[in-house]
């Protein structure tokens, strides 16, 4: 059966200078469509470089890497900013918003490139910021700005929503409820959604676990249950 | 062993990490040092140059002028004053040479040392010394010859020789400018100095004396201590100068009385002579009328014999043609019947060869008859021979017949004897036996005789036929007779004709013969004819010709007596002149004589003059330049280092900032806030501090020759001297120094005062705040998010604005400035000479000018076809005062037909355009003049023309760019100055302005009397035009450094705005912006920055411009004031094409920014 995401023995490796690293090095792995993924791993295991790939921000130095049945790994640098800017929403760990936008502003920079977008005042009201529409991300605390992030990776109506570490810069109830909105999302828009996270505490609530160890996939783990995220303690 | 500073790794390392930065930074240093530096040291350099030249020749420190010359007890004198410690008289003046002035020097030979260029110095006493700018204008060269009107110069037999050979070239340090003082002559400007040895002169007297004092020449000319010095030295010689003065005076007066009364012996004797010799010139005038008269009549006869003798000669021509005429008449007839007698000939000939073949035709008949008769005939004479045959035959037979007829007869008569004897016998038969035999015998006899009878019958037949035939053959004879004679008659006929043709034939013959005659005795008429038409031509031709001759020899005659005539009255004239100049002359002698007596009697004191070299033209001007280029220094480096300690403060801000957790680390680890921030004034400081010491290297040695070498064009010096100036270095290194480190200290001190602790979080990125703009809704909603971003990014980075706009301004402003000063210098020319003056050259008439050489002068323009239109017009070079000071060799310029004049000179207000009426009672003076003198329109100038001054109310101002000009009209002149001005210059239109066509005028108009000189304005134009290129290499260095300012900026700043920024790019990137969008979005700010830079620029540029065109002006020209507009748009492109260049380079590298970037973890 064709997989919505596939990673075919995909490998990568970096020169530096006269050493060649291989960070990633030949992973296999597969995602249906509307799941909530996790890929797990501990610092340096190459789960940011899977990211990347994934996310088109870089390209793989072996194996194939197919979305929705497109060979990613076979795009132009053209096409890849084309892929990112159609069918990836991407949710930072810093969120990275332009500064100098209110909430909204930031949503619609987004919105504004892309085919079809959401509305981007109805997304930061689905992620619960109706109120804070006007602020510049300094006025918005760093869960806000993560909402903010969401909503705008969301707007642009994206095949696939790329998540790296979204939690790591905030305290734990803030990124429990990130998390919930995440969940949600999957869960009521069939959104796919792909969390990178080296908090293994977080595996329960997804339907499918990828773990990652020293650039090779350890093991796939599918959970029938997901755990809700309320349910989740770390 | 000491450890290594690890922070001094860092610091290193940090510098080769960021070594575009660094190199940034280290270049506007050394830019702003360089031309601080520079601009500095180009003063003294230029100074210490001068100085070392002045000091080399030994020029004067001061210089002694009398009114009444200078003797060897005045040198003497001198020399014993205190503080003296050489003197040296010399001789000079102004002589004029073809169209030049030259003011001519004795040869110094211990002060003013001419600078010896080609050739060597002259020695004997027609040997001279040129400079090599006179020797190039007039063409000459080592060897040829320079020869001085010494007459004209009223210098005559002050030289033993007026004729010098160049043998050598030669700057004199008292002529650095061009300037070589003014003259009493011609356009009133010496041109070149002539030095000849002291034996040319035969003056008794020095013109001056030149001296040099003690302790001055160690000193720095143009430095105040040597102005004290020279100073206190001129004040001590006031007494001693007024002394010399009065001993001097006593002297001339003695030396003049004593000539004068020599002169007045001279003026009796030529009295005497005048008389004499004006009585022997009537007497001779007296002759020369009588010849005169003779010669008129003598003439007047001549005329009269030639027209009778012209009568008579065409009296006999006219004969001579009718004559010819009749003749020819005559030989037409006898043409026209020759012709008829040659047809009439032809028709007879034609005739009589149509008798002749009629003649021939009927001989042809006659012969064939002839013929057929004879062939009759001789059938005849046949026929006739046949007959006579047969009557041979008959005749023959007859005879027979008759010897038969005979035999029977005798048969018979015997028979009858016979029968007669038988019948006489018996009957018997013997009688019948005979009777029977006789009857036989008979009836035999019988048949005979019939028989005979029958051939007689037969034989007479016979006859008769041939009788017949005889018959017939006579008739036939008889019509062959008869044919024969009617043949004869024929051929008798034909014979007849024959005879009758060969006559007509003669006669023809004859005919023909007399028409040949006739022919020739034509011929022979009509050559006569012909020989008669030539001999009438030749007649007439004689007759015009003698005519002509006679004619010719009158007319000469008439033509030498009406010379002799005008010679008569020139002659006369001359005399009554002679006569009156030799009355008034000696009335003149008589009066000077008088007036000399006077003078002498009221010789003044006489004055002397001590000057210093304050008083030397090109020395002083030179100071002044070289003065003002040091007020480049003040404006230009300023922009450098402002622009400089920005780009600092930028750089270093963001490197504090990049470095924040760093620096709390270090805190934590225990280093002082000092030993922190060694790193980052470090940084600022090794790139200024090595970054001043290239620039004031580069500086202290390009800048000053390429100034120096630009105002050589001006002055006469020689090559560069550095004089090492380490207080201007160190200072405008120090200066960069100050800024940058200072910068860097502003950048750091807020991030090194701060806890490690709050350093080691990451900083909040600069929040976002609303803008002004914000509150303009409608605006403000249509504008998407790059533009709004744009906005606000604008407004957030404040320092990174200025830094920007004052780059791109100063980059502007630059540019402007450039364009605008070779726009300005060379505007000028055509505004100067298209606009305000355009005529195309001008003739200088001497002072002495007669009324009468004017006149052929102007007569002289009317006719060459190459002047359109001339206007004659009075001007002289006069000394203004005003507030501002003295300013020499303004043009007075005194106008008489202001209508005509309108054509020549426009006089215009520079920012109206609208034109200056030359008022009735005041002046109108040149802009410049106006700013040199500090004056407006109402304020009082003196003028010092000639020995008068008069005080003149400025009318009106009016645009002018070269030299300086005072418009007065004639009247007001006369007004003025209580006489009429004398025209001596004239200004000329043209058809053609080429060289070449200037050049046929010059040639023409400098032959003339009372042309003192001829200049072409294209000529001045071109040599202006030559001198100002070097302005040019100023405007490319000052585009270069506008170009590397733009550069450095535009760079910086991009690269800040890139690094500074690289996570929200990234970010950018990440959410699918392709390159080009990524890079719009921060170009948008580039260019809002760079179009907000140029409009400042713009402005700045017009001050910055107005500024240094007043500062490197020089006093006699005035370039343009403003910059004209295609240098406002040759910055605005050229800041745009600098500022699009850098923009693509950074392009590239933010293609370069990796997308990772985003994930980092803020530092």
């Amino acid at each position: 059966m064709e997989h919505y995401i596939s990673f075919e023995n995909v490998v990568k490796r970096y020169q530096m200078g006269e050493v060649e690293l291989t960070a990633v090095d030949g992973v296999d792995f597969s995602i249906e469509k509307g799941e909530f993924a996790v890929i797990v791993g501990p610092s340096g295991a190459g789960k940011t470089t899977v990211l990347n790939m994934l996310g088109g921000m870089d390209t793989c130095t072996e194996g194939r890497i197919l979305v929705d049945g497109e060979l990613v790994s076979g795009y132009s640098p053209r096409q890849l900013t084309g892929y990112r800017r159609y069918d990836i929403g991407f949710v930072f760990q810093f969120y990275n918003l332009v500064q100098n936008l209110t909430a909204l502003e930031n949503v619609e920079l987004a919105a504004q490139i892309c085919r079809d977008p959401l509305d981007a005042r109805t997304v930061l009201e689905h992620v619960g910021l109706a109120d804070r529409l006007g602020n510049f991300p300094a006025q918005l605390s760093g869960g806000e700005q993560q909402r903010v992030a969401i909503a705008r990776a969301l707007a642009k109506n994206p095949k696939l929503l790329l998540c790296d570490e979204p939690t790591g810069a905030l305290d734990y109830v803030t990124g429990k409820s990130i998390l919930k909105l995440l969940q949600d999302t999957s869960r009521e828009r069939g959104m796919t959604v792909v969390v990178i996270t080296h908090n293994t505490a977080l595996t329960p609530m997804a339907d499918r676990v990828i773990h990652i160890k020293s650039g090779k996939v350890e093991r796939v783990d599918l959970n029938d249950r997901p755990a809700p995220v309320e349910e989740i303690e770390w | 062993m000491v450890t290594k500073n690890r922070l001094f790794t860092d610091a290193l390392r940090e510098v080769w990490k960021t070594r575009n930065r660094f190199f940034s930074l280290f270049l506007l240093c050394a830019l702003a040092v360089c031309f601080l530096s520079g601009l500095r040291t180009t003063a003294p350099d230029m100074q210490y140059t001068a100085d070392l030249y002045f000091d080399a020749q030994k020029l004067m420190d001061v210089r002694v002028l009398s009114t009444m010359g200078l003797t060897e007890d005045d040198l003497t004198a001198l020399a014993g004053r205190e503080g003296v410690l050489a003197v040296e008289g010399s001789r000079a003046f102004d002589a004029i040479c073809g169209d030049r002035i030259l003011g001519v020097q004795s040869l110094p030979r211990t002060l003013n040392l001419p600078a010896l260029r080609a050739g060597r110095l002259p020695e004997a006493a027609d040997e001279c010394l040129a400079e090599p700018g006179f020797l190039a204008a007039a063409g000459l060269a080592l060897g040829d010859s320079v020869v001085l009107d010494l007459k004209a110069s009223d210098h005559e037999g002050d030289l033993v020789t007026d004729t010098f050979t160049i043998v050598g070239t030669a700057d004199s340090p008292m002529y650095i400018s061009v300037d070589r003082g003014s003259s009493s002559l011609g356009t009133g400007r010496v041109n070149a100095i002539l030095f000849v040895p002291d034996s040319a002169f035969t003056l008794d007297y020095y013109t001056a004396a030149y001296l040099s004092v003690e302790g001055l020449e160690a000193l720095d000319c143009y430095g105040d201590a040597y102005e004290d010095a020279a100073g206190a030295f001129l004040d001590a010689q006031e007494g001693f100068a007024e002394e010399r003065a009065r001993l001097r005076h006593d002297e001339i007066v003695g030396d003049a009385q004593a000539e004068l009364d020599d002169a007045r012996q001279e003026y009796e004797d030529a009295k005497a002579d005048a008389d004499r010799e004006l009585a022997d010139a009537w007497q001779e005038l007296a002759d020369a009328r009588k010849e005169l008269d003779d010669g008129w009549a003598e003439l007047e006869d001549g005329r009269r014999e030639l027209r009778e003798k012209n009568a008579d000669a065409e009296a006999e021509l006219y004969d001579a043609y009718t004559q010819l005429q009749d003749a020819i008449g005559k030989y037409h007839d006898g043409e026209v019947e020759y012709q008829d007698a040659v047809a009439e000939l032809e028709d007879g000939q034609r005739e009589l060869l149509l008798q002749q073949n009629a003649l021939d035709e009927s001989r042809a008949k006659l012969d064939e008859q002839q013929a057929v008769l004879r062939e009759k005939r001789a059938e005849a004479d046949q026929s006739q021979a046949a007959l006579k045959e047969q009557k041979a035959v008959l005749d023959q037979q007859q005879a027979a017949l008759h010897e038969q007829k005979a035999a029977l007869e005798q048969g018979l008569a015997q028979y009858e004897q016979a029968a007669a004897q038988v019948s006489a016998m018996p009957d018997g038969p013997e009688k019948e036996a005979m009777s029977a035999q006789l009857a036989a015998q008979k009836a035999e006899l019988d048949g005979g005789m019939e028989q005979l009878e029958a051939g007689q019958a037969q034989l007479d037949e016979g006859y008769v036929q041939l009788q017949e035939g005889q018959a017939r053959l006579d008739e036939g004879y008889a019509q062959l007779q008869e044919g024969q004679a009617q043949l004869d008659q024929g051929y008798a006929q034909l014979q007849e004709g024959q005879t009758q043709l060969d006559l007509a034939w003669a006669e023809v013959r004859e005919g023909q013969a007399q028409l040949d005659e006739a022919k020739a005795e034509l011929d022979d008429a009509w050559a006569k004819i012909l020989q008669g038409q030539a001999d009438y031509r030749q007649g007439t031709a004689d007759l015009d010709k003698a005519i002509a001759e006679a004619q010719q020899e009158l007319d000469d005659a008439e033509k030498e007596l009406n010379d002799g005539e005008k010679e008569y009255a020139d002659g006369l004239e001359e005399y009554e002149d002679a006569k009156a100049d030799a009355e008034k002359e000696l009335d003149d002698a008589k009066e000077k004589l008088d007036d000399a007596q006077e003078e002498i009697d009221k010789i003044e004191k006489g004055e002397w003059y001590v000057l210093g070299r304050d008083t030397l033209a090109g020395y002083v001007t030179y100071g002044s330049d070289s003065e003002r280029m040091s007020n480049l220094a003040d404006v230009f480096p300023i922009i450098f280092f402002l622009v400089a300690a920005l780009a600092c403060l930028t750089t270093m801000t963001r490197m504090v900032e990049e470095q924040r957790t760093q620096i709390g680390g270090l805190k934590a680890l225990g280093f002082t806030r000092g030993a922190i921030s060694v790193k980052y004034i470090g940084y600022a400081f090794a790139a200024s501090f090595f970054g001043g010491i290239v620039g004031a290297a580069a500086g202290c040695v390009v800048i000053p020759l390429v100034i120096y070498n630009a105002w050589k064009i001006m002055y006469t010096l020689p090559d560069m001297e550095f004089l090492f100036q380490p207080g201007i270095c160190v200072l405008a290194i120090l200066a960069a120094v100050a800024c940058t480190v200072g910068a860097s200290l502003a950048a750091c001190l807020s991030t090194l005062t701060a806890t490690p602790a709050s350093l080691m979080r990451p900083r909040a990125p600069k929040a976002g705040k609303r803008v002004l703009l914000e509150r303009v809704g409608p605006l403000w909603r249509r504008m998407s998010f790059t533009w709004k971003v744009t906005v606000r990014n604008l407004f957030r980075y404040k320092r990174r604005f200025w830094m920007t706009v004052a780059g791109i301004g100063g980059c502007t402003a630059l540019i402007v400035t450039g364009f605008g000063i070779h726009y300005s210098i060379f505007d000028i020319l055509t505004m100067q000479y298209d606009e305000i003056t355009p005529y195309n050259a001008s003739v200088g008439l001497s002072d002495s000018i007669t009324g009468e050489q004017l006149d052929a002068v102007r007569r002289h323009l009317d006719e060459d076809p190459n002047v359109t239109s001339y206007l004659a017009s009075y001007q002289a070079t006069v000394d203004v005062t005003g507030d501002g000071g003295v300013v020499e060799g303004v043009n007075l310029f005194a106008v008489d037909d202001m209508d005509a004049f309108r054509s020549y000179v426009h006089l215009r207000h520079r920012r109206t355009g609208e034109p200056v009426e030359l008022p009735e009672d005041g002046i109108v003076i040149t802009e410049k003049l106006s700013e040199l003198l500090e004056v407006q329109v109402g304020d009082a100038i003196t003028v010092d023309a000639d020995d008068r001054r008069v005080e003149l109310t400025v009318g009106d101002i009016t645009e002018n760019y070269v030299y300086h000009y005072i418009y007065l009209t004639e009247d007001y002149y006369e007004a003025l100055f209580g006489e009429r001005p004398v025209q001596n210059s004239i200004l000329l239109n043209f058809a053609d302005d080429s060289n070449a066509a200037s050049d046929r005028v010059s040639t023409q108009v400098m032959k003339l009397r009372g042309v003192s000189a001829y200049t072409h304005i294209a000529y001045i134009r071109d040599t202006f035009t030559d001198s100002m290129a070097s302005i040019d290499y100023a405007v490319v260095i000052i585009i270069l450094a506008a170009a590397a300012l733009a550069f450095v900026v535009l760079y910086n700043l991009t690269n800040i705005n890139i690094t500074e920024r690289l996570r929200e790019l990234a970010t950018l990137k990440v959410l699918g912006f392709y390159d080009l969008e990524v890079t719009a979005y921060v170009y948008r700010e580039n260019i809002f920055l760079t179009l907000f830079g140029i409009l400042l620029g713009l402005g700045m540029g017009r001050w910055l411009h107005a500024w240094l065109v007043r500062t490197v002006e020089v006093n006699m020209v005035m370039f343009g004031r403003t910059a004209t507009p295609v240098c406002y748009v040759l910055a605005v492109v050229l800041t745009a094409v600098f500022s699009v260049a850098v923009n693509i380079a950074a392009h590239r590298s933010m293609k370069k920014i990796d997308m990772v970037e985003s994930l980092k973890t803020v530092e």
